[in-house]
C-alpha cells in the first residue's frame, strides 16, 4: 500500500496545490489582497513538492531499488514540472482582470 | 486540391454572419488569425503522425536497433521533447491573446448592459439611463464597448460571433465583455447557452452607428 | 487427480445455477462480465437510435421532424446514455470479465459485490429507459444545469428520473471500482509484482482509483439538486445564498475525469492488442505506466475548461489552460510509444489491427481539436457550437469505441472458443470509419460558422444546410456499419468452427486456460516470473491443467482462490467466495426502493426500503466468518498460508479503504461547497450563523474519543484472549455521543430553505448522522458477533472494518460540528 502512495502521491500533492492556490485567488479577489501572495503560495508549492521528491529518493522514506522507485521518482518529477507549468501563470499574469 | 476548393466552396457560397472566421472587431480578428495557426500546426502534426504509421508497417528486418534506443527516439523525443515544445509555445501565445482582450480602461469607453431571459434580450444605456431596446444593440462603431451581461431567470449567454468571444449570462453575477466593432453595420448576434424550448430563437442583433447615427442615438431620435 | 477430474471437480465447485435462475444468482465474473457486456451494448443501440433521430432531424433546414420538446429529450438521452449507460458499464464489463483472467486469479476480490453492481446498473438504467419510452426523460442537456434543471427552469419530473436514475447506476460504478482496485491490488498470480502486471491492470488500476474519486462530485450535486427539486433547499438559487455555479464546479469535477475514465481503459486496450498484433512487446512499458499515472491525476486539475465562458477571472482560467495543455504530453507519450511499437516489431493487419489503425487516424485529429479548445480565446468563441460537438465524439468515438471493436475481435475468439469465418468484419469496419469521419469532420467547419449546439434546427440560407446534410447522410452510413458488425458478432458467435486456443500468440495469462472459459478460469493458478508469463513458458495452460499450480487439489468443494502481498506478489493468504445466491439481485431491488420512493415522492417507502437494505446487509456479512480458527492451509506444493479472513487485513479492510477513499471524497466535495457559496455566492452571511450548546459539542467531543478509544481497546483485549465487551460497549456509547452531536447540527438549522448556509448545514449534519448511525449500528454487529463466539484472536479482521467506519465517524462529525459552529463562534 505503501507503494501505492509513493506512485500517486507526488501528483495528488500538485492536485492539492492547484486546487488550494485556484482557491485562494478566488478568496483573494473577494476581500482585495495583494497579488504577492499568489507568489508567495506558489513558491511554497515548488517547495513541497521538491521534498516530496527528495523524499521518494531518501533511502527512509522512498521504495527500495527497482521499478516502483524509478516509477515514483519520475512521477515525482512530473509532479515538479507541474506544479511550476500550471501554476506559473501567476507570475507573469494580472490577478483579477476578469470578463 | 480536393479540400481546399471545397473550403471556397464552403466558405464563398455560405452566409457569414455567425461565422468566427470573418471577424468585423478586433477581438474577433485577433482570434481569427489564432484559428488559422492552430489550423496549421494541426494539420501539420496530424500529417507527421500519419506517415509516422504508415512509414511503421514497411517491411524490415527483424532486429534493426534496440528498444533503448528506440525508446530514446519515440518516446523522449517524439513523446516527450516535441509536445512539451509545442505546448508550451502555444500556451504562452494563448495566454496573451487572452489577457489583451479583457477589458482595460479606454478613454471613450462607451457601457451598455445586456439582460437576458426566456427567450429575448433586453438592452440598457449607460449614456442613456431611461432608455431600453428589446432586441436589437445599438453600439457606436470604433469604440471599445463594456457589456455587462445578466440574465433574469437561467443561464443564457452573449454572443457576437463576428465582434468577440461569447461570455454567460450567470444569475446573480454581472460578467462584463469588451466589444467592438471596426465598421457600423449590423452584427448577428445569438444567446450560446441551452436554454429549453426557446433557444433557438433566442437571437439579438447589434446595430453599430457611425459617429453622426451614434449622436443621433443618443438624443433619442432612433426609435 | 488427473486433468480431467480436476476439470470435473472445479466445474462442479464452480457452476452457476442451471437454466432460468442462472442470470439472478451467479457470482462468477465470467457471467456477470457478459451480462455487463450485453446490457452495455444494447444501450449503446438505444443510444445510436437517438443519434440517427438527431441527424434525421437536422438534416434539412426547419425540419417539422420534431418539436423542441422532443428533440430536447432526445439530445440529452443520447448523452445520458452513451456516457452513463453504455461506456461506463462497457469498461465494468470488460475488467470484471478479464482482469482475473488476466492476473492469474479465479475470480475478482467480492464476487457478490459485482452481482449488485450489475442489478444496480439494470435497476437504474430501466428507470431512465422507462422515461424515454413514456416521453417523460429529462431534456436539460445531459448536464443538466440549473436553474434550467431545477424547479424554475423545469418544475416537472424529467429532471429528476436523470439524478436519481443516474445515481442509482452509479453505485454500480463505486462497486466495480472498489473491487477491482482491490482485485488488481491482492488477487494476482503468486510472483506477479506490480512490474510484472500486464499493463491493461495498471490501466484500469488508475480507471478505478479515477471512478472512486471522480463520481462522488456529481453525487453530490445529484444529491444536492434533487434536494432543491424535492424540499426546496437554495443550493443554486441565488436570491437565497446559493449559486448555479457550484453545480458547474460539481458536475465538471466528474465530468473531466469521465471522459479520461472513458479513455483510459481504452488507451490500455490499445496497449494490450497493438504489440501483439505488431509481433513484439509495448515499447516503453514503464514510460507507458508513468504517462497513464500522470494522466489520471493531471486530469482532475483540468475541469474549469469547460467554464471558460462563465466569467471566471483570466488567471483562474489560465490555470486550467496550462493544465489542460500539459496534459496532452502524457497523452503524447503513450501514442509515440505505440507508433514505435509498431515500429519495432512485424505488425499484421488483422481486423483488429484494423480498428487500432482506425483508432490512430481518429483519436489524434481529437486530441489534437482538444489542445485548440484548451487555449483560452479559442475555446471563447467555439464554445457551445457544433466545433466541440465535433471533437468529443472524435475523442470518444475514435478514443473509445474504435479501441473496443477492437478488443471485440480480438477477444472474441476468447470468449467463444471459435474461429472467425464469416468475413463481414472488415466491410463493418469501412462503412463505421468512413461514416464516422463524413458524419463529424465538417461539423468542426459548421460549428466554426456559428452552428450552436443543441439546436433542434436552423434557417434555410443560413449556409449551414449542405454540410448539415453531408452529416446526416455519412450518419446512416455509419449506422449500417454498427449494425454489421453486430451481425458479424451474432453469427460467428452461433457458428460452430472451433478455434485455436491462441490464435494470437499472445504471451498474457487470459490465454492460458481452455476456450471458452470454464467457470474456475485456471485449473491450478500460476507462478510467473516475468511479464509475458505465457510467452516465457508456452506450455503453461497444459501444466496449469495438470495442477502445477497452486490450489490445484479441491478443499471441502470450496471455491478458493489466492492473495498476494501488494508489490512483489508473494502469496499470503487463501480466500474462500461464496456460493451462488439471489442475494445481490434482492438487495439492488430493494435499494431501488429508495431511489423510486423519491422519484414518484412516496417518501414512506424511503425508510421502509433503507430498513430493508439495513437487513439484507446484516444477512450479507453474518454469512461471512467462521466460530473457530481453522489455521495454515495447505495450499499447494507445500506452501502453508491462512485463510485471508483470518488476517488482520482482509479484503473486507481494503474494500472498506477505497471505499471510504470514495466517501471522503464526497465529503471533501460537500466542504467545497461549503466553501465555495461562502466566497463567490452573492447574498452571504446568512441570517443567522448557526450557534451550538455546550451539551452537543461535549457530546461529539466524547464521541470523537471514546469512539475510536473502545473500538482499539476491544481489539487490544481480544488479542490476549480475553472478551471484548467493555471496548466494544465504550465504543457503543462513542458512537451514540456521536449522533447526539450531529444530531444537534441537524436540529440547529429548523428551516433548511431558508439560506444556502442552512441548507448546507442541514446536508453536514445528515452526512454526520448517517455515519455515526452506520458506525454505531456496526458495533452493534460486532457484539453479536463476539456473543455467538465469532471473535477469536486470529480474525480481528472485522473488528478492524469496524474501527475504520468508527474513527471516520468520529473525523466527520468532528470537521461538521467544526464548520457549522465556528462562523458562529467567531463573529
Amino acid at each position: 500500500m505503501k507503494d501505492v502512495i509513493r506512485l500517486f502521491g507526488p501528483l495528488v500533492l500538485w492536485l492539492a496545490s492547484f486546487s488550494a492556490i485556484y482557491g485562494l485567488q478566488a478568496v483573494m479577489c473577494r476581500n482585495g489582497w495583494d497579488h504577492i501572495l499568489l507568489i508567495v503560495a506558489f513558491g511554497l508549492a515548488i517547495a513541497l513538492q521538491a521534498v516530496v521528491l527528495l523524499g521518494l529518493a531518501s533511502r527512509r522514506y522512498g521504495a527500495s531499488a527497482g521499478f516502483v522507485r524509478r516509477t515514483s521518482l519520475a512521477l515525482g518529477v512530473v509532479g515538479l514540472i507541474a506544479v511550476i507549468w500550471t501554476i506559473g501563470p501567476v507570475v507573469f499574469l494580472s490577478a483579477f482582470a476578469a470578463g | 486540391m480536393c479540400l481546399s476548393t471545397l473550403t471556397l466552396l464552403l466558405l464563398g457560397g455560405c452566409t457569414q454572419e455567425l461565422s468566427i472566421m470573418h471577424p468585423a472587431g478586433p477581438a474577433a480578428a485577433t482570434i481569427a488569425t489564432l484559428w488559422w495557426v492552430l489550423l496549421v500546426g494541426a494539420v501539420a502534426i496530424f500529417t507527421l503522425v500519419m506517415v509516422l504509421l504508415l512509414l511503421a508497417f514497411r517491411a524490415r528486418d527483424a532486429a534493426d536497433s534496440s528498444d533503448h534506443s528506440h525508446e530514446r527516439r519515440w518516446i523522449v523525443g517524439l513523446g516527450l521533447a516535441f509536445p512539451v515544445t509545442v505546448l508550451a509555445a502555444l500556451l504562452v501565445y494563448g495566454l496573451s491573446i487572452g489577457e489583451r482582450l479583457m477589458p482595460s480602461a479606454a478613454p471613450d469607453l462607451v457601457t451598455v448592459g445586456a439582460e437576458a431571459r426566456q427567450w429575448a434580450w433586453r438592452f440598457t444605456y449607460a449614456d442613456l439611463p431611461d432608455r431600453e431596446t428589446h432586441d436589437v444593440l445599438h453600439i457606436p462603431a470604433g469604440t471599445p464597448i463594456d457589456v455587462q451581461i445578466t440574465t433574469a431567470d437561467v443561464i443564457h449567454s452573449f454572443w457576437v460571433p463576428r465582434l468577440a468571444g461569447k461570455l454567460d449570462a450567470i444569475p446573480g453575477h454581472v460578467n462584463v465583455l469588451r466589444i467592438e466593432a471596426d465598421l457600423p453595420g449590423e452584427y448577428d448576434g445569438v444567446s450560446a447557452e441551452f436554454s429549453g424550448v426557446g433557444y433557438r430563437a433566442h437571437e439579438f442583433t447589434v446595430v453599430a452607428h457611425d459617429s453622426a447615427g451614434w449622436s443621433a442615438f443618443i438624443a433619442g431620435e432612433i426609435p | 487427480m488427473n486433468a480431467l477430474r480436476r476439470h470435473r471437480a472445479l466445474s462442479r465447485i464452480w457452476a452457476s445455477d442451471r437454466s432460468w435462475r442462472r442470470g439472478f444468482t451467479t457470482v462468477n465474473h465470467s457471467d456477470i462480465g457478459r451480462m455487463f457486456l450485453v446490457l452495455a451494448v444494447v444501450y449503446f443501440f438505444i443510444g445510436g437510435i437517438l443519434a440517427m433521430l438527431i441527424r434525421a432531424q437536422l438534416a434539412s433546414p426547419r425540419s417539422p421532424f420534431m418539436g423542441p420538446e422532443i428533440y430536447n429529450q432526445v439530445f440529452t438521452m443520447h448523452g445520458t446514455i452513451m456516457m452513463f449507460l453504455f461506456a461506463i458499464p462497457l469498461f465494468e464489463g470488460l475488467a470484471v470479465y478479464f482482469l482475473p483472467k488476466l492476473l492469474g486469479a479465479r475470480d475478482l476480490a467480492f464476487p457478490r459485490l459485482t452481482a449488485f453492481g450489475f442489478w444496480c446498473y439494470a435497476f437504474g438504467g430501466s428507470m431512465l429507459l422507462f422515461s424515454l419510452v413514456a416521453g417523460i426523460a429529462p431534456d436539460s442537456g445531459w448536464f443538466m444545469y440549473p436553474p434550467l434543471s431545477s424547479t424554475l427552469g423545469s418544475p416537472g419530473i424529467n429532471p429528476d428520473f436523470w439524478l436519481i436514475g443516474i445515481t442509482f447506476v452509479e453505485i454500480s460504478a463505486i462497486c466495480a471500482a472498489v473491487e477491482i482496485t482491490v482485485s488488481i491490488l491482492r488477487y494476482r498470480a503468486a510472483g506477479m509484482s506490480l512490474s510484472r502486471m500486464p499493463i491493461f491492470a495498471w490501466y484500469a488500476l488508475i480507471t478505478s482509483l479515477m471512478i472512486l474519486t471522480g463520481f462522488p462530485p456529481l453525487i453530490l450535486g445529484s444529491l444536492l439538486l434533487e434536494l432543491e427539486r424535492a424540499f426546496g433547499m437554495p443550493f443554486f438559487q441565488v436570491e437565497h445564498g446559493g449559486d448555479s455555479l457550484l453545480w458547474q464546479h460539481l458536475f465538471w469535477l466528474f465530468g473531466h475525469p469521465e471522459v479520461y475514465i472513458i479513455f483510459l481503459p481504452a488507451a490500455g486496450v490499445i496497449s494490450t492488442i497493438l504489440p501483439v498484433m505488431a509481433r513484439t512487446t509495448l515499447l516503453g512499458y514503464w514510460w507507458v505506466v508513468v504517462a497513464a499515472i500522470a494522466l489520471g491525476v493531471l486530469s482532475f486539475g483540468i475541469w474549469v475548461h469547460h467554464m471558460f465562458a462563465t466569467g471566471i477571472p483570466h488567471l483562474a482560467l489560465a490555470f486550467f489552460s496550462a493544465a489542460s495543455t500539459l496534459v496532452a504530453v502524457p497523452t503524447g507519450i503513450q501514442v509515440f510509444a505505440w507508433l514505435g511499437t509498431i515500429w519495432k516489431g512485424r505488425p499484421q493487419m488483422h481486423l483488429p489491427m484494423l480498428w487500432v489503425v482506425g483508432f490512430f487516424a481518429t483519436f489524434v485529429i481529437g486530441g489534437l481539436t482538444g489542445v485548440m479548445v484548451a487555449v483560452v480565446p479559442f475555446d471563447w468563441q467555439v464554445h457551445d457550437t457544433a466545433f466541440v460537438t465535433a471533437h468529443l465524439h472524435y475523442v470518444l468515438v475514435g478514443g473509445f469505441v474504435f479501441p473496443m471493436l477492437a478488443a471485440l475481435y480480438y477477444w472474441m475468439p476468447h470468449m467463444t472458443g471459435r474461429r472467425r469465418f464469416f468475413k463481414l468484419g472488415e466491410a463493418a469496419f469501412w462503412l463505421v470509419f468512413i461514416g464516422f469521419h463524413g458524419t463529424f469532420l465538417l461539423m468542426h467547419w459548421v460549428g466554426l460558422l456559428g452552428q450552436r449546439r443543441r439546436i433542434d434546427t436552423y434557417d434555410a440560407g443560413s449556409g449551414w444546410e449542405v454540410i448539415n446534410l453531408i452529416s446526416s447522410v455519412f450518419s446512416f452510413i455509419m449506422a449500417i456499419g454498427f449494425v454489421l458488425v453486430l451481425i458479424d458478432v451474432i453469427v460467428n458467435a452461433a457458428v460452430r468452427s472451433r478455434g485455436p486456443r491462441n490464435p494470437w500468440r499472445a504471451g498474457s495469462l487470459e490465454w492460458a486456460m481452455p476456450i471458452p472459459p470454464p467457470a474456475y478460469n485456471f485449473a491450478s493458478l500460476p507462478v510467473v516470473a516475468s511479464r509475458d508469463a505465457l510467452a516465457a513458458s508456452p506450455d503453461l495452460a497444459v501444466r496449469l491443467a495438470r495442477g502445477e499450480g497452486y490450489l490445484g487439489t479441491p478443499r471441502d468443494g470450496q471455491r478458493e482462490t489466492l492473495t498476494v502481498d501488494i508489490a512483489a506478489g508473494t502469496p499470503n493468504g487463501i480466500v474462500v467466495y461464496p456460493r451462488n445466491t439471489g442475494l445481490p439481485m434482492l438487495m439492488a431491488f430493494v435499494t431501488g426502493g429508495v431511489f423510486l420512493g423519491m422519484l414518484i415522492k412516496a417518501y414512506w417507502l424511503i425508510p421502509l426500503a433503507g430498513i430493508g437494505v439495513t437487513a439484507l446487509a446484516l444477512r450479507w456479512v453474518w454469512t461471512l466468518g467462521h466460530q473457530a480458527d481453522r489455521g495454515l492451509q495447505d495450499a499447494g506444493h507445500g506452501l502453508m498460508l491462512p485463510y485471508a479472513a483470518e488476517t488482520d487485513d482482509p479484503p473486507g479492510w481494503w474494500g472498506s479503504v477505497f471505499l471510504l477513499l470514495a466517501n471522503a471524497t464526497f465529503f471533501g466535495c460537500l466542504l467545497f461547497g461549503y466553501a465555495f457559496l461562502w466566497t463567490v455566492a452573492p447574498n452571504w452571511p446568512p441570517p443567522a450563523w448557526a450557534t451550538a450548546g455546550w451539551i452537543s459539542l461535549a457530546s461529539v467531543a466524547m464521541g470523537a474519543i471514546v469512539g475510536p478509544f473502545g473500538i482499539r481497546w476491544a481489539i487490544f483485549t481480544v488479542r490476549r484472549g480475553r472478551k471484548s465487551a467493555v471496548g466494544l460497549g465504550a465504543a457503543l456509547v462513542g458512537c451514540v455521543g456521536l449522533i447526539a452531536g450531529a444530531a444537534s447540527v441537524l436540529m440547529s438549522m429548523p428551516d433548511p430553505t431558508r439560506h444556502a448556509y442552512d441548507a448546507t448545514v442541514w446536508v453536514l449534519g445528515g452526512y454526520a448522522l448517517f455515519h455515526a448511525a452506520l458506525a454505531t449500528l456496526m458495533t452493534g454487529f460486532l457484539l453479536a458477533r463476539a456473543a455467538c463466539g465469532f471473535m477469536p484472536p486470529r480474525r480481528l479482521g472485522e473488528a478492524r472494518i469496524v474501527q475504520l467506519w468508527i474513527d471516520y465517524a468520529a473525523f466527520i462529525a468532528l470537521v461538521v460540528v467544526a464548520v457549522t459552529f465556528a462562523p458562529g463562534l467567531l463573529s
